[in-house]
């Protein structure tokens, strides 16, 4: 196993913890964003654009 | 925590991965190219960039770190190959998915990303209502 495999595995790791952390590993979650007209879920707005998340 | 805020936490830890795949290897990440490449890779960076988030789930379920009973999943076995299937070839179709145009292509200013982004959201978004409508889901 050399270096560009150990990198990219703990790439993957990362990316995985932020799928899971984020919540679009429930495809609840990612229903709930595309779910314009009913209940809107702006998870995965955050989620890809990295807006700010100001006040509480 | 806020689940907004964790969202937001969760996507920068995507854009940092994504990052360090790409100065590591001087690729993006593109998760359905990686897939779809599986049969002619040979322990390339990113088969073990895909194992990275297979182990992380695997991890996270071992320790208890994330609530298996918040996802939500249809029981219907043949529901999700033939979803699968469909994924595989809008993916393949499109060259990229949401991590390779939506993050990764975004980021680099890329317009045919962006065009792709939007199109797939406008499906999803129109998928939804739809099957809202009709409630089927």
């Amino acid at each position: 196993m050399n270096k560009a495999q150990i990198y990219a595995l703990m790439a993957g790791l990362l990316f995985g913890a932020g799928l899971l952390i984020s919540g679009m590993a429930n495809p609840a979650k990612v229903i709930g964003f595309l779910d314009v007209f009913g209940a809107f879920d702006a998870s995965l707005a955050f989620v890809m654009r990295w807006f700010l998340f100001l006040g509480n | 925590m806020h689940p907004y805020l964790s969202a937001w936490l969760g996507g920068v830890l995507i854009g940092i991965a994504c990052v360090a795949y790409l100065y590591t290897t001087g690729k993006v990440v593109g998760v359905s190219g990686m897939i779809a490449r599986l049969p002619t890779t040979k322990a390339s960076p990113a088969l073990w960039f895909l194992l990275g988030i297979l182990l992380s789930a695997l991890l996270a379920r071992l320790f208890g770190w994330i609530d298996h009973n918040a996802i939500s999943l249809t029981d219907n076995h043949v529901l999700l190959i033939i979803a699968g299937v469909l994924v595989g070839v809008g993916t393949r179709l499109g060259s990229g998915c949401t991590s390779g145009h939506g993050i990764c292509g975004i980021s680099r200013l890329s317009l045919r990303s962006m065009v792709a982004t939007v199109t797939f959201m406008a499906a999803g978004i129109l998928i939804v209502a739809v099957t809202r409508l009709w409630g089927l889901l």
